[in-house]
C-alpha cells in the first residue's frame, strides 16, 4: 500500500474535520524508501490502451517461450522480436461488470486492476498502475504524467449500460474518484511539455514571477482552507480534487522537477480535423519527444474511447469498430477486426522504433531499452466480451528488469487458477523501480516476465 | 408503451437503469408533518434569506390532498393519499463545465476568447454534462484555468472597452482606493455574491505584494483579479448549509438561487437584474420567478438552452463525430450536417421561445431548410445558405423531429439505417424508457446471413417476435425503427432499400397501428410516456442532478406535479419551465450525511 498511501492519508485527514492545509506536500509527504527505489537510470512506462479488444486467432502465437513463430498480427513487429513479449492468458476479474457494461467496466479496471462502481453519477473506482508511478518517480520531472488521447468524447449520450462516461474515456485515476482527462490536441501536448520555458529569462526575473506567483496561490490556499469546513463530504471530495490540482500547479510554476533536456522543435499539427492514422502518429511522436525531453517518464495513450466505433476509412474499413468487433461468426468482420489489430500493431513498431533511435542511459542503451511499454485492451474477444486471456504486448527492457523475447502463456480454462493482470502490472511497477508496490487485486510480481 | 417484459428483468421506467447505488436522503422521518424551520444557506454577506423552506405557490402533490407550501414557510404534508417527501435534495459542488466557463468570462469581462475550448471534455451524467457529481477536477484543468486566467486579465486590463468595465476610476493616480473599488466590484461578480470586507482584503494583500515590490497597482490590480478566477468561489458554484452535514432543509440564499436560475437557462452567471432581486432578496417569490424566466427565455442568451439542452437530448452535438460511409452516402458534407443540426435546432427554438407545444417537436407540419437540406429532402430551393422556415402541409414525407435528417443520421450506422438504433433512442429520449443491451453472448450470425443474403430489414427483425427474451423490448423498438425505414442513413427518403420494397406500416404493443412516420411520431407525442420524459430530462438538466426516487424525497412527487402541470398548459415548455425554478426542489437544498465509507 505504501505507493499510494499518501493520497489516502491526505484524503482521510481533510475529511475528518480539523483541517490543515500546508500546502504544498510534496518533497515532505513522500516516503523516503520509495524515491531512494528509483533505479539510476530511469525506467520510462508507457500504456496503450485499444478498444474492442483483439482477434485472438491472428494475434496468439502458437508457441511459447522464444522462438516462438510470429503470429500474423505481429507481422509488424518482426524486426524488434527480441524486445517485446507477448503475454496471454491473463485474467483481469475486476473489469466484469455488473449485469452489462463490460467495455466501460473494462476499461476502468485496465490499468486500475479496481471494479468499477456502476452508476452514471456516482463515480469509484481506484488509482491506476501510472500513478502509482507517479506517486514515486512523477516529482523527478517537469509534468508527473501525462495522458494521451485520440477521443475526446462523444457529444451525446450515454456509454455503457448504466456506467458513467468518466469509465468508458479514461483509464488513468489519481484516486477512486479522480480520473485524469487525456489531452487530445498534439498542439496542446507539445504546450504542456514546453510552455513556460524561457532559457532567457533573468534570475530577477523568475524570481519576481516566483513570487506573484505564490502570491495568487497562496491566496486560493486560503480561500479552500476557510471552504472545507463549510462543506459536507461529497464537496469536500470535489474540493480536494482542486487542491491537490493547485499543488501540482505549484510545483510546475516553481519549477520543479528536471529542467528540460532538449529545445522544443517543430510543433505539430492541431487536433482538430485530423484524420486519425495522423492524429496517432502525432501523438506517437509526442511521446518520444516528451521521453528525448525528460518532460516525464510516465505516459499513457487511448487509441480510442470504450465502445470505440469510428471507421478505418485508410484501412478501406466503412463499418465501425465496435460493431465489426462483434463479428459473430461473419468471415469479412473477422477480416476486418484482424486488420485493424494489425494496423494498430503497425503503430506500435513504429513507437518501438522510434524510441529505439533515441540513445539513452549507459552507453549503448537507447530509450526502448529503459522503457516498459505495455499494450492492451478492455476485454479480449470482442463477440465474447471476455475479460480473461486478455491479450497483452510488453515491450522495453526496463533497464535490463524485464526479459523481452518470449510468448508466455498463463493457463486458462476451467477449474484453472487464473494468473491475474495487476501482478503483471505489478511487476512493471517494480521493473521501473517502485518496490513493494501494489495496485488493485494484486497479489505479488510474476517471475520470468 | 412501456415495454411488457423486461429484456434482462423488469423495465423500470426513466431514464437511466435502475440505480445500484442508494443515495442518503432524509432517512424514514416518515409521515407528514412539519419541516422544523431551519436557518437559511449562510450566503457569504448576502441579504438574509428566508427562514425554512421557500415554496411554490403550487406546492407539490401527489394523490388526494397535495403538500401546502408557503414562501419562506413550513412544508406541511397533505392529509390522505401518499405521503409527498419532504426531502429537497442536494446538489454537489459544481465545478463550472466548458460552456459555463466560456460563457460566464464572456459575461465578466466581456471577451471574446473561448479558452474553454481547451479544456477535456466533460464527463456526462444521465445525458448531460451539468451534473455536479460527475464534474470531475483534474491538475491538467488547474493548469488550464491558471493560463486562462492569465490570458483573460491580461486581455482585460489591456484593451480599452473591457477594461472600463472593471476599473471604473484612475487607477495611476488614486492607487489603492481605485483599486479596493476596482477589487472588490469584481470579486463580488466574479464570485457571484456580495464579497464580505476581509475578502476583499485578502484581494488588496495580493495587491500589495506587487506594489510592495515597487510595482505598479496596475500589476498588482493584475494579480488580484487572477486570484479571483482562480478562487474556488469561481470556479465552482458555491452553494452552502449552515451546518453541512445537517439533513434539515432549507431554502438556498437569494444568490445562490440567482444562479441556478442563470446557469439554467443561460448557462452563465447572474445578470444586473438577477444580481438585484438577488440583493433585495425578492428572487424566491413565484410571480418574480415567473417574470424573470419570460425575461430570460426571451434574452439571447437563452441560445444555451438551444446549444447545451438540445444539443443533448436530442444527441445534436454528436452530429459532429458521425462518418457516414462516405462511398455510400457522398452527399453528407459538413455543409449537410450543419444544415441538418440547424434545422432541429430552429424547430427546437420554436417550440421554446414561440410557445409553440412540445408535442409540435414530433408533429410540425413545417420545418427550416437552407438549399442544400432542401435539395436533400426534395423540397424546391429557398435561396441561399440561410434557413428558412418552409411549409410541410399536407407533405407524407417530411414533418416533426422523426423526419429530421439529424436525428435519422445520428442513429443509423455508417453504412446502413437501423431500425433498431432509431427504436431505441425514440424509447430512452422521448419516453424515457430504459433499454439493455441484449446479451453479449447472443448468436446473431443469423441475423447477418439473412442481411447477407437480400433480406429485408423487416424480415431480418422478424427474429425478435420469435424469441421471448428479445420481444419484450423489441415489440416497440422494431415496429418504430420500420416505421422509419423511408429514410436512409442519412436521412433521405427512399422507397426501397436495395431490392426490397419499404413497408413502413406497423403495429405498437399497445394495439395502435400506424401507416408512415407521420402517423408514428403522432403516436408518440400522444403518449403520456413523451410528457414524462420532456419533464425528467429539463429537470435534470435545470437542476444538475439525476431525480431521486429514494423514499421521502420530493422529486417523484415534483416530476408527477410537473407532467400535470406541462399536459395542462397544452405542452408549453416555457410554462414547464417556471414549473421547475418554482419548485421546492429548486428552492431549496440540505446538507450532506455522507461519510465517505464504502458503498
Amino acid at each position: 500500500m505504501t505507493a499510494h498511501v499518501n493520497r489516502r492519508t491526505r484524503r482521510a485527514f481533510l475529511g475528518g474535520g480539523a483541517v490543515v492545509v500546508g500546502l504544498p506536500f510534496l518533497e515532505s509527504v513522500l516516503p523516503r524508501e520509495l524515491r531512494a527505489a528509483v533505479p539510476p537510470n530511469p525506467v520510462r512506462l508507457v500504456y496503450l490502451f485499444v478498444p474492442n479488444g483483439l482477434d485472438m486467432e491472428t494475434f496468439r502465437p502458437t508457441a511459447t517461450g522464444t522462438g516462438y513463430p510470429t503470429p500474423p498480427m505481429l507481422a509488424p513487429l518482426e524486426a524488434l522480436k527480441a524486445d517485446f513479449s507477448v503475454i496471454t492468458g491473463l485474467d483481469n476479474p475486476t473489469g466484469r461488470p455488473d449485469d452489462l457494461g463490460d467495455h466501460a467496466a473494462g476499461t476502468a479496471s485496465f490499468i486500475t486492476c479496481a471494479h468499477a462502481f456502476k452508476s452514471e453519477t456516482d463515480i469509484r473506482l481506484g488509482i491506476s498502475a501510472d500513478q502509482v508511478a507517479a506517486t514515486a518517480f512523477g516529482h523527478l520531472t517537469r509534468l508527473p504524467s501525462l495522458q494521451l488521447g485520440i477521443d475526446g468524447g462523444g457529444g451525446a449520450g450515454d456509454c455503457d449500460s448504466g456506467y458513467s462516461c468518466t469509465y468508458a474515456r479514461n483509464i488513468s485515476w489519481a484516486d477512486e474518484t479522480t480520473p485524469l482527462p487525456k489531452i487530445t490536441d498534439p498542439k496542446q501536448v507539445f504546450d504542456q511539455i514546453f510552455a513556460g520555458v524561457d532559457p532567457d529569462e533573468s534570475a530577477a526575473d523568475a524570481a519576481r514571477r516566483n513570487l506573484y506567483n505564490k502570491s495568487i496561490l497562496d491566496h486560493v490556499h486560503a480561500d479552500v482552507t476557510a471552504l472545507m469546513p463549510r462543506l459536507g463530504y461529497t464537496d469536500r471530495e470535489k474540493l480536494e480534487q482542486y487542491i491537490e490540482g493547485v499543488r501540482q500547479q505549484e510545483t510546475r510554476l516553481t519549477g520543479g522537477g528536471a529542467a528540460l533536456t532538449c529545445t522544443p522543435g517543430a510543433e505539430p499539427p492541431t487536433g482538430r480535423g485530423l484524420a486519425y492514422d495522423v492524429h496517432l502518429k502525432a501523438m506517437l511522436d509526442l511521446i518520444v519527444t516528451a521521453f528525448t525531453c525528460d518532460a516525464t517518464r510516465i505516459v499513457t495513450l487511448m487509441f480510442g474511447n470504450a465502445l470505440s466505433n469510428r471507421t478505418h476509412p485508410f484501412l478501406g474499413i466503412s463499418g465501425g469498430h465496435h460493431d465489426i468487433s462483434h463479428h459473430s461468426g461473419d468471415e469479412a468482420k473477422i477480416a476486418e477486426l484482424a486488420q485493424i489489430g494489425l494496423w494498430e500493431m503497425e503503430q506500435l513498431a513504429y513507437l518501438l522504433a522510434a524510441l529505439k533511435q533515441v540513445p539513452d542511459g549507459t552507453t549503448g542503451q537507447n530509450l526502448l531499452y529503459n522503457s516498459a511499454v505495455y499494450l492492451s485492451s478492455d476485454i479480449s474477444d470482442g463477440n465474447r466480451h471476455n475479460h480473461d486471456d486478455i491479450p497483452v504486448v510488453l515491450a522495453g527492457n526496463a533497464g535490463g528488469r524485464l526479459n523481452p523475447g518470449q510468448h508466455i502463456a498463463y493457463p486458462t480454462g476451467r477449474n484453472v487458477t487464473k494468473e491475474k493482470m495487476s501482478n503483471l502490472l505489478v511487476t512493471v511497477l517494480e521493473a521501473a523501480g517502485v518496490a513493494g508496490a501494489t495496485l488493485g487485486d494484486s497479489t505479488g510480481p510474476l517471475a520470468g516476465v | 408503451m412501456v415495454c411488457a417484459l423486461g429484456c434482462t428483468g423488469t423495465i423500470e421506467t426513466g431514464s437511466e437503469p435502475p440505480p445500484s447505488s442508494t443515495t442518503t436522503g432524509v432517512g424514514g422521518a416518515g409521515g407528514a408533518g412539519a419541516v422544523t424551520a431551519g436557518t437559511s444557506g449562510a450566503g457569504l454577506g448576502g441579504a438574509g434569506a428566508g427562514v425554512g423552506m421557500a415554496g411554490s405557490g403550487a406546492g407539490v402533490s401527489t394523490g388526494g390532498n397535495g403538500a401546502d407550501t408557503g414562501a419562506g414557510g413550513t412544508v406541511t404534508a397533505g392529509t390522505g393519499g401518499a405521503v409527498p417527501g419532504t426531502d429537497p435534495g442536494r446538489v454537489t459542488l459544481h465545478r463550472l463545465n466548458r460552456a459555463e466557463y466560456d460563457n460566464t468570462v464572456r459575461d465578466l469581462f466581456g471577451t471574446t476568447r473561448t479558452p474553454a475550448v481547451d479544456f477535456p471534455i466533460d464527463d456526462r451524467g444521465s445525458g448531460f454534462d451539468n451534473i455536479a457529481d460527475v464534474l470531475t477536477l483534474s491538475p491538467l484543468h488547474v493548469n488550464l484555468f491558471w493560463s486562462a486566467a492569465e490570458a483573460l486579465v491580461s486581455e482585460a486590463l489591456g484593451t480599452a472597452a473591457l477594461r472600463s468595465r472593471i476599473v471604473t476610476c484612475d487607477l495611476a493616480a488614486e492607487g489603492e482606493a481605485c483599486a479596493r473599488t476596482a477589487v472588490s466590484a469584481f470579486a463580488r461578480r466574479a464570485w457571484r455574491r456580495p464579497v464580505t470586507d476581509a475578502e476583499v482584503d485578502a484581494l488588496m494583500a495580493v495587491v500589495a505584494v506587487a506594489v510592495g515590490e515597487g510595482e505598479s497597482y496596475e500589476i498588482g490590480l493584475g494579480l488580484a483579479l487572477r486570484a479571483a478566477l482562480l478562487s474556488p468561489h469561481f470556479v465552482f458554484r458555491v452553494e452552502l448549509d449552515a451546518d453541512p452535514t445537517s439533513l434539515v432543509p432549507h431554502a438556498v440564499s437569494p444568490h445562490e438561487l440567482a444562479s441556478r436560475l442563470s446557469y439554467f437557462l443561460w448557462s452563465t452567471m447572474p445578470d444586473e437584474t438577477l444580481f438585484a432581486a438577488a440583493d433585495q432578496a425578492v428572487l424566491a417569490d413565484p410571480a418574480r420567478l415567473a417574470t424573470e424566466v419570460t425575461r430570460m427565455l426571451a434574452d439571447d442568451r437563452a441560445r444555451a438552452l438551444v446549444d447545451n439542452f438540445a444539443g443533448q437530448w436530442l444527441y445534436l452535438r454528436a452530429l459532429e463525430t458521425v462518418e457516414p460511409d462516405p462511398d455510400l452516402f457522398e452527399d453528407f458534407d459538413d455543409d449537410l450536417s450543419a444544415s441538418m443540426k440547424a434545422e432541429t435546432e430552429l424547430l427546437f427554438r420554436e417550440v421554446v421561445f414561440a410557445g409553440l407545444p412540445a408535442t409540435s417537436l414530433l408533429t410540425a407540419d413545417f420545418t427550416f431548410v437552407d438549399d442544400t437540406l432542401a435539395a436533400h429532402y426534395g423540397l424546391p430551393a429557398v435561396g441561399g445558405s440561410a434557413p428558412v422556415r418552409v411549409s410541410l402541409a399536407g407533405s407524407l414525407e417530411r414533418g416533426g423531429l422523426l423526419s429530421h435528417a439529424s436525428f435519422l443520421t445520428l442513429t443509423s450506422n455508417p453504412n446502413r439505417t437501423s431500425p433498431v438504433k432509431r427504436g431505441k433512442w425514440v424509447m430512452e429520449q422521448l419516453l424515457c424508457e430504459f433499454v439493455p443491451p441484449p446479451d453479449p453472448n447472443l448468436d446473431l450470425s443469423g441475423a447477418e446471413m439473412d442481411r447477407a443474403a437480400g433480406l429485408s430489414q423487416r424480415e431480418i427483425l422478424a427474429r425478435h417476435a420469435a424469441a421471448p427474451e428479445c420481444a419484450g423490448c423489441h415489440s416497440l423498438m422494431d415496429p418504430v425503427g420500420l416505421g422509419l425505414e423511408n429514410y436512409d442513413a442519412i436521412g433521405a427518403y427512399r422507397t426501397t432499400d436495395g431490392a426490397n420494397a419499404i413497408d413502413a406500416t406497423g403495429m405498437l404493443p399497445s394495439g395502435a397501428t400506424f401507416s408512415g412516420p407521420k402517423e408514428l411520431a403522432a403516436l408518440v407525442a400522444a403518449d403520456p410516456g413523451f410528457a414524462r420524459c420532456v419533464v425528467r430530462k429539463l429537470y435534470t438538466y435545470a437542476l444538475g442532478r439525476a431525480p431521486e426516487e429514494t423514499a421521502g424525497h420530493m422529486d417523484p412527487a415534483t416530476l408527477a406535479s410537473l407532467e400535470s402541470r406541462l399536459v395542462a398548459s397544452t405542452y408549453s415548455l416555457s410554462d414547464l419551465a417556471v414549473g421547475i425554478v418554482t419548485s421546492p426542489t429548486f428552492l431549496n437544498r440540505r446538507g450532506d450525511a455522507a461519510t465517505g465509507a464504502a458503498p
